[in-house]
């Protein structure tokens, strides 16, 4: 640049008025040069300003932050616990029929069944399978709602320290089990709560994805035991409604499901969770609405083995 | 032009990410733990539709009850709280009356006279998606009507666990009757439920081990015929028992192979005793070890590739496993103390065995590899292993020290180690052997 300046006065030797020109290019030039120093900064923070809201969101990770596990008051120290009794469910209350205007009606009969085979001694092969009804009660999207008074408080969650321990047992490795932090108490006050005023359109935090996984993990009822059961992997694609109740539930790999028996029961298992009473509304932070309407559960249940 | 770039390209960049963010705006949430608990289910007596025979709707649906409830992983709830009746389920089930006693799965079924006999008609409902899981229909008759229900059962099972079901399968086991010298061990055989339970031998001869064969028509076991003991077989439709081979020898431990084609067991002769090969169709008996020492209690993988056995020519009594025809063999067993029983399981992915280590007997799984050692029940005497033929539960047998002697009685257990189960007998009983499933 500077070159270029002071070569032009050369260049222009046979001109007798030069200080114009020169001026101008001065000016040009430090122009360009304030230009350089001011304006560059300048889209350079520009660039960088995207992320702060996510760098925002993550320092509360430190105090807050909890994995699927369930939070640990306090280590259990000493006084080897014996193995939980599995959480006993409530008896079922008997409760008068909800008040349900939307109840299904009588629709049609099932469809009428094939003539059976006159095989008397062999059942397996007169079986046929049952046509659908044909009019299958749809899931009504207005009838969620409807059951807003179900909502559990907090309290519904209980301890289930022992859905933690390997769901196999082992006698040999009994001494060992005592003093993990699997007897952990669920403590109430130390879940995460959906921060009321993050910024609109903010990321859901990792702190928030936690607690939905907590929140899931209570309602995944997986059909354990079975053979190839650490390999499973459903993803489960759910439409989620602003007051945080499941609109809709997609088994992703439908291909599986159709062929794969045991997918098949898991898969329903993580329909029945996402779905699940429990489970209903999902901790999800309300005003993030954007960011969670449609969610893909992954149902993996690699640290159970 | 140079200074209108920088901005330019900013700007650029700055709506290409605000082109993308959008796409990558589906939220993606890992869940790596669960619950193992088990599932709240519903099963109202059946409808009685036209012409139906009111006896069979309330009892398919309680042996269906029953069968689920034995298996560890369902929780029937009681009928007492149900809120719509099963003649209106016909049309369609109300799914919010079913959530209100906070079933997940709901079996609505009926029986009704088609004409040629009376039919049961069944379907699987899962309450919280309100989706039909599963529908079959079965012509049943007084006389099969219990292995219709435990089909249903079966039905059910493999629909919600992916599993196949085991509820539609017979167990036999030596009953055994008396203390002390006048203790007979006979063969007996019943219904997995305890349902049909009969007598096969008349208990003048002690009889052990008895093995199911793959058909499910024969069982071959081992009796103490004129004091000698041989490797019998009975067969399940004629009653008629004959004595496996000719040999100079005691023979014992014997097991089919998973084609039903031979079966191999123990010979002992000269003070040694080796496994064995006898074809059903004839011919001459096969050897497949010969080390010093004695190797018995042989089990086919279920391919027929592999046998697992016992033996102590290591030293101690271990497992060991070998092809089927003979050959080198594996050790596959390390710990303390003395293994045997080894059953190769139905599903291939283990073995179980008895262990017996300072004084207690365990009944343990390993895998084939030999690693994967887990041991989940445990007792003053606990022993004989056998498999439900969809290899997640195992039966065995328990005694206990009584002041009368000894009594053994027969359990089942999940493979998990959870659920164990008395089985029902009539009096005491040891060595239970489970049927496969039933092929027709």
């Amino acid at each position: 640049m500077n070159a270029n300046k002071s070569h032009k006065p050369d260049e222009d030797t046979s001109e007798t008025n030069l200080k114009k020109p020169v001026i101008i290019s001065v000016i040009i030039h430090g122009l360009v040069i304030l230009f350089l120093i001011v304006g560059m900064p300048h889209i350079k923070t520009r660039e960088f300003e995207a992320p702060p809201p996510i760098m925002v969101e993550l320092a509360p990770i430190a105090d807050t932050a909890m994995t699927d596990k369930a939070p640990v008051k306090a280590p259990p120290v000493e006084e080897p616990k014996e193995e939980l009794p599995p959480p006993k469910k409530e008896e079922p209350k008997k409760e008068p029929p909800k008040s349900e205007p939307k109840k299904e009606e009588p629709k049609k009969e099932p469809e009428p069944l094939p003539e059976p085979e006159p095989k008397k001694e062999k059942p397996k092969e007169v079986e046929k399978p049952i046509e659908k009804p044909k009019e299958e009660p749809k899931p009504k999207v207005e009838e969620k709602p409807k059951e807003e008074p179900k909502k559990e408080e907090p309290k519904k969650e209980e301890d289930s320290s022992e859905a933690f321990d390997s769901i196999l047992k082992n006698l040999a490795d009994v001494p060992e089990q005592v003093e993990t932090d699997e007897d952990a108490v669920v403590d109430e006050d130390a879940l995460p709560q959906p921060t009321p005023d993050a910024p609109l359109g903010a990321q859901v935090t990792m702190t928030e994805l936690d607690a939905l996984r907590y929140q899931l993990s209570q309602c995944w009822n997986l059909p354990a035991g079975a053979q190839g059961a650490e390999d499973l992997r459903i993803e489960v694609r759910i439409k989620v409604n602003p007051d945080r109740t499941v609109q809709n539930v997609e088994i992703v790999d439908q291909g599986r499901y159709a062929r794969d028996s045991f997918f098949r029961a898991g898969a329903d298992s993580a329909r029945r969770a996402v779905l699940s009473p429990q489970c209903s509304p999902l901790k999800l932070p309300e005003d993030k609405y954007d960011q969670w309407k449609t969610t893909v559960i992954v149902f993996d249940p690699k640290e159970m083995f | 032009m140079r200074f209108l770039t920088i901005p330019a390209l900013a700007f650029l960049s700055l709506l290409i990410i605000g082109i993308i963010s959008p796409a990558k705006a589906e939220l993606r949430v890992d869940v790596n733990r669960g619950i193992s608990e088990p599932v709240p289910t519903a099963i109202p007596d059946f409808h009685v539709g036209a012409g139906g025979d009111a006896q069979l709707a309330t009892l398919l649906p309680g042996i269906v009850r029953a069968d689920l409830e034995s298996s560890g992983l369902f929780r029937i709830l009681p009928p007492s709280s149900y809120i719509q009746d099963a003649g209106s389920m016909q049309t369609a089930p109300r799914f919010p009356e079913w959530r209100a006693i906070s079933a997940q799965v709901l079996v609505a079924g009926q029986v009704l006279n088609t004409g040629g006999g009376q039919r049961v008609e069944y379907r699987l409902y899962d309450v919280f998606s309100q989706q039909q899981l599963n529908g079959m229909a079965y012509n049943v008759t007084s006389q099969n009507v219990r292995r219709i229900a435990h089909i249903i059962a079966d039905d059910i099972y493999k629909r919600l666990t992916g599993e196949e079901g085991y509820f539609d399968s017979r167990i036999v086991y030596i009953a055994e009757q008396g203390s002390g010298a006048s203790r007979t061990k006979r063969l007996a055989i019943m219904d997995q439920d305890g349902a049909n339970h009969k007598y096969l031998t008349d208990g003048r001869d002690l009889t052990l081990t008895p093995r199911f064969s793959p058909n499910e028509q024969m069982v071959t076991y081992l009796s103490y015929k004129d004091n000698k003991p041989r490797v019998y077989i009975y067969d399940l439709n004629t009653g008629q028992q004959s004595v496996l081979g000719d040999f100079p020898g005691m023979t014992f431990a014997p097991r089919f192979s998973p084609d039903g084609n031979k079966i191999v067991m123990s010979l002992a002769k000269n003070g040694n005793t080796d496994l064995y090969e006898m074809s059903l169709r004839g011919g001459s008996p096969r050897q497949l070890t010969s080390t010093p020492g004695i190797d018995t209690a042989p089990s086919y993988s279920p391919d027929g590739g592999q046998i697992v056995f016992e033996s102590d020519r290591g030293g101690t009594q271990q497992l060991y496993v070998m092809g089927a025809g003979g050959g080198d063999a594996k050790r596959i067993t390390f710990g303390q103390g003395r293994y045997a029983n080894p059953v190769w399981s139905p599903r291939g992915d283990l073995i179980a065995f008895t262990r017996l280590q300072s004084g207690k007997f365990y009944i343990g799984v390993i895998r084939p590899d030999g690693s994967g050692e887990r041991l989940i029940t445990s007792a003053y005497h606990v022993e004989g292993p056998t498999w439900a033929p969809n290899g997640r539960y195992l039966a065995y047998f328990k005694e206990t020290p009584t002041a009368s002697g000894r009594s053994a009685k027969l359990y089942s257990i999940d493979l998990t180690g959870q659920n164990e189960r008395l089985l029902k007998i009539p009096g005491f009983g040891s060595d239970p052997a489970w049927s496969p499933i039933h092929e027709n």
